[in-house]
């Protein structure tokens, strides 16, 4: 950015600077993280950079609101976790009939056993949950977050979480078996 | 499955966990794009170095204020919609609403309620909660707001601010708390109007018709307003939840009409009504995040004076307290108005404190008015009892409704003087007090708690309460200025 607009954040007065440094500095370090998180729950790299750059702003319009800096990691991934989750509702109904019709072409061909085919019916079936059941699936399977964590990061009781990984593992398992998997591996 | 952490024991039972494990992390990108960082902070060093729109907290209070008009327009305009298709029924003489007198040969009025308008029209009778839904609706859903704008003010490009700064939506709320809100509310309405229809003395059926309305965004307030993950919040929550039970729990035996359970399950509603006050009062006292005590003394009075107040005020009621279920009747209606008195005693309390605390949030206040209001709502009441039964003058009310309490401790005479009319039509408008201050009291505890209320910040701790932080963890939306110092440091 150029030189005119940090004189322009220094004059503003020097409070504001330093709390747009202590901002800067603090989301700098979770950007990463937030990226591949993002990028996981979205399945799209793209919409994962619009996600944290989302973040970020709204992250700094909100900042005032944070009274422990010793929370900001909990507080900036749960930015990041909403706008995730708005990005999935919005985005949720086209895509699930094509994930499903190319997830069945994949386990009635001739390569079905393959561990391609596998994951390739989890690509299909895991966007059909809803975005609620998502979330907590992938923070737990991707990130191996405890129950406790997952509750506290997504701002939601235990119970809820507990309630939402089990019927997300039960739809999860009912949509692939509905697509001709077997537990036993024999697709 | 081990459905405590989504995870099986092992083995091939595992094998979607696994695979599902596998593809997620097969997802993570292989690092962070140079761009994304660049573009971001230059994103955001150039929106801090924006200028801040003036009078901006003046145009937001606006814009809410033309939002939460425009729902209220809304509702309104339906509302008088069915107002205007009710008076119509009436004056053309169709059936419902009605009551002629078969053979009469003229055309009947409508039936009237308290309050001059066509109340009884069961158009309106639906017409009212609806609208009042509509409204609630309104306030918490986005959508809803712009179909309404739309309709008021023509083609709008934006949807209207939220009225009230909530961080949550209507997903919060859960189906139980749903199902639970619209059967209480329907139960009592259909209750007070095809089956108790103006049976009860006017205020009674006021408040009748308005409370079980009210208790809905009691309710909806805490789950769109608090995380679930403070036990503060749940307590307020069951309160509110036990609430609608004990008014749904009132109109079925009141239906059912169950003689051999009486006065059973009035012991019964009195242990559920004190426990709900209980919980109420111990939900707000966590969430102050806790205030002074006050002293032996002051405790010691305000306990012996709300149970003297109790125990007098049944004693007058002159029953035969030989008989064991009147003996327990009373036992638990004594008891029932101690702890409730107590209790809302307590919160007084808490609200006092709490509010006058450097930088506390302005919600305490409301529930210190709250407590105060409904503290007051019975004391006119009591005093007219305890003046009426010092000076043995029996309230005549052969040309009023009876208040229950009045009626019970002073029976009808045929030896009326002027003093005893004059103190029925006092206590006639003591019950009235009690009814508006009581409906007050639920207004204002309803707005305390939409308010979002915080902890009230504590001088000798420098570190902020821990239910506070979870607050802006879950809302990302509370407004504090410490990071301040943070960033200064």
């Amino acid at each position: 950015m150029g030189q005119h607009v940090v004189e322009a954040v220094a004059a503003d007065g020097t409070r504001a600077t330093r709390m747009l440094d202590a901002f800067e500095s603090l989301s700098d370090r979770r950007l990463d993280d937030s990226y591949r998180l993002a990028a996981v729950i979205l399945r799209d790299q793209a919409e994962a950079q619009d996600v944290v750059h989302d973040a970020v702003l709204l992250g700094w319009r909100k900042f005032g609101s944070l009274r422990d800096p010793a929370r900001f990691d909990a507080w900036f991934g749960r930015i990041v976790l909403n706008l995730c989750r708005d990005r999935l509702r919005a985005r949720r109904r086209g895509l699930i009939r094509e994930a499903a019709l190319a997830a069945r072409a994949e386990l009635d061909g001739p390569d079905h056993s393959t561990l391609v085919a596998r994951r390739d019916a989890i690509a299909a079936a895991f966007p059909r949950l809803s975005p609620d059941l998502q979330l907590v699936v992938a923070l737990r399977f991707y990130r191996d977050l405890q129950l406790e964590a997952i509750a506290e990061l997504l701002g939601i009781p235990l119970g809820t979480v507990k309630s939402r990984l089990h019927t997300g593992l039960k739809r999860l398992r009912a949509e692939l078996e509905r697509d001709g998997w077997r537990e036993e591996g024999e697709l | 499955m081990n459905l405590q952490d989504g995870r099986k024991a092992g083995g091939s039972g595992g094998l979607m966990e696994t695979e599902l494990s596998n593809w997620l992390r097969g997802l993570e990108p292989g690092g962070t794009p140079i761009s994304l960082r660049f573009q971001a902070f230059a994103d955001l060093r150039e929106e801090a170095a924006r200028p801040r729109p003036r009078f901006a907290r003046p145009m937001a209070a606006l814009s809410s204020a033309a939002s939460l008009g425009t729902v209220v327009a809304g509702a309104g305009l339906m509302l008088l919609a069915l107002v205007f298709v009710a008076g119509l029924g009436h004056t053309t003489g169709v059936a419902g609403g009605v009551a002629s007198v078969p053979g009469a040969g003229q055309p009947a009025n409508p039936p009237m309620d308290d309050f001059g308008g066509p109340g009884m029209s069961p158009l309106f009778m639906i017409g009212l909660p609806l609208a009042t839904l509509i409204a609630a609706a309104g306030v918490l859903w986005p959508r809803l707001r712009l179909a309404l704008s739309r309709l008021a003010f023509g083609r709008n490009p934006t949807t209207p601010a939220a009225p009230l700064p909530l961080p949550r939506n209507l997903r919060s709320i859960s189906r139980l708390a749903w199902v639970l809100g619209a059967v209480a509310v329907a139960f009592a309405l259909w209750f007070e109007f095809w089956i108790d229809h103006g049976a009860e003395p006017g205020p009674y059926r006021f408040n009748d018709l308005i409370a079980p309305i009210m208790l809905v965004p009691l309710w909806a307030s805490v789950a769109v307003r608090y995380p679930m993950t403070d036990r503060s919040v749940r307590l307020i929550l069951a309160s509110t939840i036990m609430s609608i039970t004990i008014d749904l729990l009132m109109v079925s035996i009141t239906l059912l009409n169950q003689a051999a359970l009486y006065p059973y399950w009035l012991d019964l509603i009195a242990v559920l009504n004190a426990a709900c006050v209980v919980l109420l009062a111990a939900g707000v006292a966590g969430r102050s995040g806790g205030v002074r005590r006050p002293g032996l003394a002051i405790a010691a009075v305000a306990v012996g004076a709300s149970f003297a107040m109790s125990a007098t005020f049944f004693f007058w009621f002159g029953l035969d307290w030989r008989d064991p279920s009147n003996l327990s009747y009373a036992i638990s209606q004594i008891g029932e108005a101690w702890f409730i008195k107590v209790a809302w005693l307590a919160m007084a309390w808490v609200g006092w404190n709490a509010a006058r605390r450097p930088g506390a949030h302005w919600g305490w206040w409301l529930i210190c008015a709250a407590a105060v209001l409904t503290l007051l709502a019975g004391l006119p009441g009591y005093l007219l009892q305890v003046y009426s039964n010092l000076a043995a003058i029996p309230i005549d009310l052969s040309f009023v409704d009876t208040p229950v309490w009045a009626q019970a401790s002073a029976p009808v005479t045929a030896q009326t003087s002027d003093q005893a009319r004059l103190l029925s039509w006092a206590s006639w408008g003591a019950t009235w007090w009690s009814v508006v201050l009581g409906l007050l009291a639920m207004a204002s505890r309803t707005a305390a708690l939409l308010s979002g209320l915080r902890p009230a910040p504590d001088a000798d701790r420098t570190d902020p309460p821990a239910v506070a932080d979870e607050d802006e963890a879950a809302a990302g939306a509370e407004r504090q200025p410490s990071v301040v110092e943070i960033a200064a440091s």
